[in-house]
């Protein structure tokens, strides 16, 4: 009997998802939610479980559940969906970042999803996203392969539904479109890779297994495979043109667990059947993968600090941390071949960066969601001074903000300072031009991480401090306009906690040497660490506040100064364009910035001029240079295809003629 | 974690000497172009002026404004204290990358603090702010990997524990020293990629993003733009003489720190006396130059 609790939690939603159906229209929101957040508690119970004691509290519970439900029900699975088996840390470290942040989501939903209250879609929204997170844990919880498959591709369409959700607007239906089309990569690129293991049996180990044995060329094959596969659910750079589409149509809490959880559910999956054991003998593959998780930090990080739309640029920033979390895997995984000590650093960092993730960017969606209801637009450059109006929502943006960001001490620094010294220590004991590339690497990712902060500090400087830029009346007008909701904040609040208190605990549980020899003692280690950098930050503070005599915290306000311009008003501030001007001019060649004012004259009057309009655009070099060609090829391709349809009997009984000629040749030689 | 009286007593030195930097190489730059200029102290008496003053906030401003400058300070200072020469190397921050995120932590916090203001010249000096520290940094990492090079741990007390350095591994120390330098100049804004002591704010970097500073606020400010420049000083001092710490020096530290910081004010104020101010969009090239420093110093290093 070796089911988990995971089960309980996954019938729940789908007990969820039925009663969105059935309830009157006007109970889904409480109901169906309420359903949704108490299967995914159980998720996150059946992860922290799995966690605190590797498999066997959550089989003994499992197996509790079972015998009070009455006896044998999955006992024909052991082999199946729910077998046992210690997990490696990166799983569990998936399943947990998964359970928290679709509880979270759940939790911002009660509140958050009142938008949709009354129309018939709000049945839609609650269903897919009981199924969505559903099946998300099905991807991790999956033993064997087709369970993995058929997850996943729930998973993939109850999210599209769910990012179609305002499928009016023609934004969302090309989001819709981005979505599936990149969506379709990983499903067939695994398959691809499993058929040419030909696995003795269907479980996830045996194909890893069988890939294992396979021969060299074959081997190659099935790891680009995966590692595409990956990509695409995970957006790595090329396939990473969803991320900015998707995440502003759907939902802000269907976007924090797509952002936060969903995307390493690819790189999971990756970890899983790649086979990881041969790389030693594949040189390349390292690098391969290495440079995907390098171009994908600097592509993302660069329009995450150039775009204007809060949800966009949430969105490439998850690029980036998906492009570190492929350098870790691809250090951790032993892709680049160096030792043990440096693989296990790698390793725990991304078990911690995945957690680490997971909790800032469901804050950071589910606080930006509850922020553009308020202001009742996606632009940074219509926000300002949101901290004033929502000081709760905003605090936890800003600290989630810095955790994603790698500001110490906050824990996702931790994630960033194993990396660190896990390239440090792979660029010591590599020779040659291996330890070159780990150098430029690190150069490249170090530019990315300071680009990181520049990019966040601007979204919180510009959104969330300064003075509001639209008018308060504009406000008013909007449609969305409402107050944060009380689920709203506790679920925005509880990750900002997480995160400045994952250091605390950790260093005092290093006090009591409770983590030394578990799996986990490298990541606490860390952690740890970070909480006697708080002791230090926390008496330097004092001793500066000590300085001032505590005068600092009080400032009498005045009007501001501004070199003496009296007139100073609210407009005058920088905008998130102009305060990117700079890094855009330097990275010009990338982005290629193109600027066009337009003047509105008086009709009556010459010269006098009614307004201007400024905008820059950018250039998506990867979508530009790979995408629209390869869909302009597409499109073309199918216009000849088209012409084989031509509605005339006569070419139809030809193509037939020469289909048979053809199957006949093909059975004559082969 | 063991820290010494001796070890605190230089890190206590060294954060209360760290404005002499400041001091000297203002005085030095006057003196180099022939006018009187002020007293080397005058910085600790402006910071003692500033924090009697009143402590003003514009309008639209919030607790970042006044956090900015408060944890900022701390954290630079905890950064700078953690380095061999100032006695900390058993502190918890006494890590190469940590100290880099430390110094992020604190561009983060000014860069929120200016914007907080919601005035134009705030939201200026804070777009050039991440310009030019996001083109610092891989400079600075690759330095880091430089110096950590022969032991492959960012522990500085691995990094400097090598005393006695062959002339070639001496070779690439002073070349990464040479790109701290450099990149020091780019992170504390000095020439030639700021001039700190214009008063022409459309030029400005760091000095607009502080505009609306005042009194305590302010004084904190320099303090921390002080403790910036000398860290960047006494890391490259580290980096070619390993054996500047209390351990080797004994007492003798508690004077030698204030020593070296004055002479390093007074070689910042003859490089300013003898430099113009770059154009904003020329710092980048002047990065790439600090990065191939560094870079060529981590070869030497690994060759050696």
């Amino acid at each position: 009997m070796t089911m988990g609790i995971g089960l309980a939690g996954l019938a729940l939603l789908a007990v969820a998802a039925v009663v969105a159906a059935v309830v009157p229209l006007g109970r889904v929101r409480v109901v169906a939610g309420g359903f949704t957040l108490a299967g995914a508690l159980v998720l996150l119970g059946d992860a922290i479980l799995r966690v605190a004691a590797g498999d066997a509290v959550a089989r003994l519970a499992g197996g509790w559940l079972g015998s009070a439900l009455g006896g044998d029900w999955f006992g024909g699975a052991s082999s199946g969906v729910f077998a046992s088996g210690s997990w490696e840390p990166f799983r569990l470290a998936v399943a947990l970042a998964c359970a928290a942040s679709a509880s979270l989501a759940a939790v911002h939903a009660l509140s958050y999803s009142a938008a949709w209250d009354g129309k018939r879609r709000s049945r839609v929204l609650a269903a897919c996203f009981a199924l969505f997170i559903g099946s998300l844990y099905l991807v991790v919880l999956a033993e064997d392969y087709w369970t993995l498959i058929a997850a996943w591709e729930a998973m993939t369409l109850a999210s599209a539904v769910l990012v179609g959700i305002d499928f009016e607007r023609p934004d969302t239906r090309t989001a819709l479109v981005w979505y599936l089309g990149i969506g379709q990569v990983s499903p067939v690129a695994f398959t691809l890779a499993v058929a040419s293991a030909a696995p003795s049996s269907w479980s996830i180990d045996a194909i890893a297994g069988a890939l294992a044995s396979a021969s060299g060329p074959m081997q190659s094959f099935a790891f680009l495979a995966l590692l595409a596969g990956a990509a695409a659910k995970a957006g790595l750079v090329p396939l990473h043109s969803w991320l900015p589409l998707a995440h502003p149509a759907a939902p802000s809490h269907v976007s924090a667990v797509m952002s936060g959880a969903m995307v390493t559910a690819g790189l999971l999956a990756f970890s899983r059947l790649a086979p990881v054991g041969a790389a030693p003998a594949h040189a390349w593959w390292g690098w391969v993968a290495l440079t995907l998780g390098v171009v994908s930090v600097f592509i993302g990080v660069i329009n995450a600090l150039v775009d204007g739309d809060l949800k966009r640029v949430l969105a490439c920033s998850t690029i980036e941390n998906m492009g570190l979390l492929t350098v870790e895997l691809t250090l951790g995984l032993g892709l680049l071949g160096v030792p043990e000590s440096v693989e296990r650093l790698a390793l725990a960092a991304a078990t911690l960066h995945v957690v680490a993730h997971a909790l800032a960017k469901t804050g950071l969606f589910l606080s930006a969601g509850s922020l553009i209801h308020i202001s009742g637009t996606r632009l940074l450059s219509r926000m300002g001074g949101l901290l004033r109006e929502a000081p709760v929502t905003s605090a936890a943006f800003i600290f989630c903000a810095a955790s994603v960001a790698a500001i110490p001490p906050l824990a996702g620094f931790a994630g960033e300072l194993m990396l660190l010294r896990a390239l440090v220590g792979a660029a010591h004991e590599l020779t040659g031009l291996a330890a070159t590339g780990v150098a430029l690497a690190t150069a490249v990712l170090a530019l990315g991480g300071a680009l990181a902060v520049g990019a966040y500090a601007r979204v919180i400087g510009i959104a969330l401090l300064g003075s509001a830029r639209s008018a308060a009346e504009d406000r008013a007008d909007s449609a969305h306009r409402h107050a944060v909701g009380r689920a709203e904040r506790i679920a925005v609040v509880l990750p900002a906690i997480g995160l400045i208190g994952a250091p605390v605990v950790a260093g005092v549980a290093a006090l009591a040497d409770a983590a030394s020899g578990t799996p986990w003692g490298e990541v606490l280690a860390a952690l740890a660490e970070l909480g006697s950098l708080d002791v230090v930050l926390a008496l330097l503070i004092l001793a500066a506040f000590t300085l001032t005599r505590g005068r600092i915290a009080r400032p009498t306000v005045v009007a501001p100064w501004v070199c003496g311009i009296s007139t100073a008003t609210s407009r005058m501030q920088y905008t998130a364009d102009s305060f990117s001007q700079p890094v855009i001019r330097v990275f010009a060649a990338l982005i290629q910035p193109s600027v066009s004012i337009d003047v509105d004259m008086h009709p009556s009057a010459e010269h006098a001029v009614r307004s201007r309009t400024y905008r820059r655009e950018t250039a998506h070099i990867i979508e530009d240079t790979l995408w629209r060609p390869l869909i302009a090829a597409f499109v073309r391709a199918a216009g000849w295809g088209k012409r084989l349809q031509n509605g005339s009997i006569s070419a139809y009984a030809t193509w037939m003629l020469l289909g048979v000629l053809a199957v006949l040749l093909a059975a004559r030689w082969l | 974690m063991q820290v010494n009286a001796l070890g605190i007593a230089t890190m206590v030195i060294t954060l209360a000497s760290a404005p002499l930097v400041l001091g000297t190489a203002a005085a030095v730059r006057s003196r180099a172009a022939g006018l009187a200029g002020p007293s080397p102290i005058q910085p600790y008496r402006q910071i003692a002026k500033l924090l009697r003053k009143e402590y003003l906030a514009a309008s639209a401003t919030s607790a970042i404004y006044w956090l900015g400058p408060l944890v900022g300070a701390a954290a630079v200072a905890s950064a700078l204290v953690a380095v061999p020469a100032a006695g900390g190397v058993s502190l918890p921050s006494s890590d190469a990358v940590i100290i880099a995120y430390l110094l992020m932590l604190a561009t983060f916090l000014q860069v929120m603090a200016a914007l907080d203001t919601g005035t134009t010249f705030g939201g200026m000096g804070a777009s050039r702010e991440v310009m030019i520290a996001a083109l610092a940094e891989p400079g600075l990492m690759i330095a880091i990997l430089g110096l950590t090079a022969g032991t492959g741990t960012t522990a500085l007390s691995g990094a400097f524990a090598v005393t006695d350095l062959g002339p070639m591994a001496l070779l690439g120390r002073a070349s990464i020293a040479m790109a701290l330098l450099l990149l020091g100049l780019a992170e504390n804004s000095r020439m030639p990629f700021d001039n700190p002591s214009t008063h022409l704010e459309l030029t400005m970097t760091h000095e607009a993003m502080v505009l609306e500073q005042s009194g305590p606020g302010l004084a904190l400010v320099h303090l921390q733009a002080s403790f910036k420049l000398a860290l960047f000083w006494l890391l490259a001092l580290n980096s070619v003489a390993p054996w500047v710490t209390p351990e080797s020096l004994g007492a003798y530290a508690l004077v030698a720190v204030p020593v070296v910081l004055a002479i390093a004010g007074g070689l910042l104020g003859l490089l300013e006396a003898w430099l113009v101010k770059a154009r904003l969009f020329r710092a980048p090239d002047l990065l790439v130059v600090g990065f191939a420093m560094a870079l060529f110093g981590l070869f030497v290093g690994v060759v050696a």
